[in-house]
């Protein structure tokens, strides 16, 4: 049984993911607690398909036998809202890409996975569009209007806002107050925010894709929302990758940095279990970070746009942690068998660092989202996890940037 | 070398590490000899384990290639695996220890958990030889006892021993007669098997349970208390008492093995030659001249596989005595200047001026501050001795607090060490003249009292009950540690520095300047003297 209870604001959200999968079927939406509960209270009806909520791992084998004979899909945990089918994955939104040599040299991964030039590529169905390369995007993003402001938001998987559906993120909030201003009169013309976040993305993934898939968009404005997965895999990359050529990398998520670290001997490759180790030092992994985003931003100057310097912020920006928020960190501190332990032991050094010690806090362009959560207290949860928001917090992100989009678009209209 | 502390796996880039400092390709190598026979371990290890664990430990040796060093090892060098040859534990340990020493003649005591087969051995050496008088053999074991303990007070069996020196400190010898209890007899040492069973987890019987209670469970955070009622109280003197009697069965075999050699001077190696407070014990209460090379423990052994080969098996002259630790590796100026770049340090000056250099050192610990110390070659064995050191003055006893939580993010109940110029010692600590070179604590392997009327001089280096650990620092024009700690005795009227290794808590100590950056970065230093250069915590580009 889930140590928890739905409250009708989170019933009504899984209502709505369910929805923008499946439209109008009509859907069973149950929350097994036990075998025998399975058996007499659930699949009995006529549905097109069966969405449990959490259900106990232990009884996942003898949920996929109970309902063997009609698709079943699951949100897994206590704050998804992203569908995802019992066994296998949801079908992807472009049937070509779904069976490219990227899709299947990852047929088993669960999440929905592959491998990629310019950085790992993660399709995150079941929560809401995608576009073919996992944007958050609705199809293919339309040309530019004439009367209309194009902002692009890059980041990665909190930009992607994965604990939110798709009106709930913060790009789809900021799009809604800047618009809600535009018809008020001031500033006038209408914005479209587009968003590029993705998982596991760092700024020169962000570089990359902007040139890829965005740059004929021509966005007035760009914002980079990052920090986070630049700190926590420059604590882990490659020292000479990091310290002398400035190089991050997607660490847990590509398919060769795990042979990489296992030295010449491409037959060792390092485990998901084996921990991760501190193998840089606070200046290689700020200055990897402000290099390159320096460099982001010079491209996107470059081509006339603005560049909104954003740094996200982390579950230990806030000023008190809720309730929840506390109880997910103690869970986390208290696994000595987490890979991922240096990640919650080193990134607020690096955050402080990055504040302290560079140019950062002098620039006019930069949205410190980060510090702007000091402010935040234990009364709302807004963290899922260690990094990504609930839709309380991609409120709060939303607000922050449209406060700084509100100035730039006013001064660009006098 | 793999930044891993006590790392068992096989050591290629300190194969390459040593061959590059001496200038040598694998084909100039006369012969390559292991510190132990594998299959005299497995042999054993197999005999010791429990029915159930059997097959799996057989499979996991073979499957691991542990019986299969000479193929590994030839492989790696691309070599003949016949020029591979192997040495005794004891062997290696006994070479390393007496072919380091001065003596011509001595006593040779090694004293560890477990070699192949024997716990503690007892040699004569003599010029080129070195002949084993007798030997105890496995389970009865002082280094596996002294383990035992160190699990259950809650520390890391092969990590934590030093851990239970220091909180045996804080601590009162009242559990002696207990541990006793667990003795079968005390000269030789027999473990009695009610309390101990070496096939089982835990290496601990029911017995041993219902005498002690439970084991400590707080972790490596011992919260030093003078609460009699306090649990942890209650361990500390359970450490005090495994260290006293530590003590006692070091001071019974090393006095049996002197008075069968009538060798009053003592070379020794194995783990539990690491013990400073038993090897204070030997030279008080036994009057030895002692003499315990500076890597004792199994790291130290493959020097002594090589000593062995050539001296004894060879019987080629031996060379002349370790006089110092500095045998590791040396990072020239344009080496660091590079690792600078390369880590993103944008904040340093260079002083190429060594007077300069040393005086810019000694005025910001004269002011107090904590300083990274990184300079020629690096030491082998556990110990920092002024080459890859952070210091701090040896005052006020805050300091302590300073380096332990803050610098280092170690444990708060851990002492510090004292470096003190040789010839100012006796002014500073209850330590014997004549005084040499080659006794322990140069290499900071035994312990002292610290004169009542230098302890608040001496507040941050002085232990709980008195005592410190000092390193013995002799004249030497090319040591800039030494230099140092005359610029900071000209400032300050005080000969003495805290001496503590170069590394953050759980890691091992720095050895390359990339490594020493990285663990700057994340201490609470706020300065390091590497080479030339001194670099600060500034503004990153």
């Amino acid at each position: 049984m889930p140590a928890y209870c739905l409250t009708s604001v989170e019933l009504a959200r899984r209502r709505r993911s369910i929805e923008l999968v499946f439209g109008g079927a009509d859907i069973e939406l149950a929350s097994p607690v036990d075998l025998a509960h399975i058996k007499s209270n659930v699949g009995s009806g006529g549905f097109d398909a069966t969405v449990l909520i959490d259900p106990p791992p232990a009884l996942l084998k003898a949920l996929s036998e109970a309902y063997r004979s009609r698709p079943v899909y699951v949100f897994r945990g206590p704050d998804s809202v992203q569908l995802s089918p019992l066994e296998g994955r949801l079908p992807h939104d472009d049937p070509a890409l779904s069976h490219s040599i990227f899709h299947r040299l990852a047929p088993d991964r669960p999440d929905a996975t592959f491998f990629f030039p310019g950085g790992y590529v993660h399709r995150q169905s079941g929560q809401g569009p995608i576009d073919a390369f996992g944007h958050r995007i609705d199809g293919v993003a339309q040309e530019r209007q004439a009367d209309e402001v194009i902002i692009a938001v890059f980041g990665g998987s909190a930009a992607w806002s994965v604990g939110c559906l798709p009106d709930e993120t913060f790009a789809a909030r900021l799009e809604d107050k800047l618009n809600a201003r535009a018809a008020a009169g001031r500033p006038s013309r209408r914005a479209r925010v587009v968003n590029y976040g993705l998982h596991g993305q760092v700024v020169l993934n962000e570089a990359w894709r902007f040139v890829t898939f965005c740059i004929d968009l021509k966005p007035d404005i760009v914002i980079a929302h990052d920090g986070y997965n630049d700190f926590v895999y420059g604590l882990v990359n490659d020292p000479e990758l990091i310290g002398r050529h400035q190089l991050a990398y997607q660490e847990t998520l590509e398919d060769w940095s795990p042979r990489l670290h296992a030295g010449w001997d491409l037959t060792a490759v390092r485990t998901p279990q084996e921990r991760l180790k501190r193998r840089n030092s606070i200046e290689a992994i700020v200055r990897a970070y402000i290099v390159r985003k320096r460099q982001f931003e010079t491209v996107v100057t470059g081509l006339g746009a603005r560049f909104v310097w954003g740094l996200q912020p982390f579950l230990l920006s806030k000023g008190a942690l809720s309730a929840r928020e506390a109880a997910y960190l103690a869970a986390r501190m208290a696994d000595g068998s987490d890979p991922q332990r240096v990640f919650y032991d080193h990134t607020l050094e690096l955050y402080q660092a990055f504040a302290k010690r560079t140019d950062w806090s002098a620039r006019a362009n930069r949205v410190d989202i980060h510090a702007a959560f000091a402010a935040l207290g234990a009364d709302v949860d807004h963290f899922i996890d260690f990094v990504h928001c609930t839709p309380a917090g991609d409120e709060v992100i939303a607000e922050f940037y449209a406060s700084h989009l509100w100035q730039i678009l006013a001064r660009s209209e006098h | 070398m793999s930044r891993a502390k006590h790392d068992g796996r096989y050591p290629a880039r300190a194969i390459r590490h040593v061959l590059g400092v001496a200038g040598l390709m694998p084909a100039d190598l006369g012969r390559v000899v292991f510190y132990e026979s594998p299959w005299s371990k497995f042999e054993r290890v197999v005999r010791g384990v429990g029915e159930r664990e059997r097959s799996a430990t057989v499979s996991r040796w073979l499957l691991q290639g542990r019986l299969e060093v000479a193929d590994r090892i030839g492989e790696d060098l691309g070599i003949d695996p016949a020029r591979i040859g192997f040495c005794g534990h004891h062997q290696s340990h006994a070479a390393a220890a007496f072919f380091c020493s001065p003596f011509e003649t001595a006593t040779v005591v090694v004293l560890d958990g477990v070699g192949e087969k024997e716990t503690a051995s007892a040699w004569r050496g003599s010029g080129g030889s070195l002949r084993r008088i007798w030997s105890v053999r496995f389970p009865h074991s002082i280094g596996l006892l002294y383990s035992i303990f160190t699990a259950f007070l809650g520390f890391e069996v092969n990590d934590g021993e030093h851990k239970l020196m220091g909180m045996a400190a804080y601590g009162a010898p009242s559990r002696v007669a207990d541990i006793e209890r667990t003795l079968a007899r005390r000269r030789p040492l027999r473990l009695s098997r009610r309390f101990y069973d070496f096939t089982v987890a835990g290496f601990v019987r029911p017995a041993f349970g219902e005498l002690f209670g439970a084991g400590r469970v707080g972790g490596d955070d011992f919260a030093a208390c003078t609460d009699p009622s306090s649990p942890e109280t209650g361990f500390a003197d359970v450490a005090a008492s495994i260290q006293a009697v530590t003590e006692n069965l070091v001071g019974d075999f090393v006095a049996e093995a002197v008075s069968r050699t009538g060798i009053p001077r003592v070379a020794m190696a194995g783990g539990v030659a690491l013990n400073g407070l038993a090897n204070a014990r030997l030279q008080r209460d036994l009057g030895v001249e002692l003499f315990v090379q500076p890597a004792a423990g199994d790291a130290g052994s493959a020097m002594g596989a090589a000593l062995w080969e050539h001296c004894v098996r060879r019987r080629r002259a031996r060379p002349p005595p370790l006089e110092t630790p500095l045998i590791g590796g040396a990072y020239d100026d344009d080496r660091i200047r590079r690792a600078l770049d390369d880590g993103g340090f944008a904040c340093w000056r260079r002083i190429t001026e060594p007077e300069a250099l040393i005086g810019a050192a000694a005025d910001l610990l004269a002011a107090g501050r904590v300083i990274g110390w990184f300079q020629g070659r690096s030491e082998w064995g556990p110990r920092a001795l002024g080459a890859r050191s952070l210091l701090a003055p040896p005052a006020p006893a805050g300091v302590r607090d300073l380096v332990n939580r803050r610098i280092k993010f170690r444990e708060a109940f851990r002492p510090f060490a004292p470096a003190v110029l040789a010839e100012r010692a006796a002014d500073y600590f209850e330590i014997a003249p004549p005084m040499k070179r080659s006794q322990p604590e140069s290499f900071m392997l035994s312990i002292a009292r610290v004169r009542q009327e230098r302890r608040e001089e001496l507040a941050a280096v002085t232990h709980v009950d008195g005592t410190a650990r000092l390193q013995l620092v002799w004249p030497d024009p090319a040591s800039a540690f030494r230099q140092l700690i005359e610029a900071f005795a000209a400032r300050t009227g005080t000969p003495v520095l805290l001496n503590t290794s170069f590394n953050l808590r759980g890691e091992p100590i720095v050895e390359t300047p990339e490594d020493a950056l990285q663990t700057f970065s994340w201490s609470g230093l706020e300065t390091l003297v590497m080479g030339s250069f001194v670099i600060e915590k500034g503004p990153i580009r």
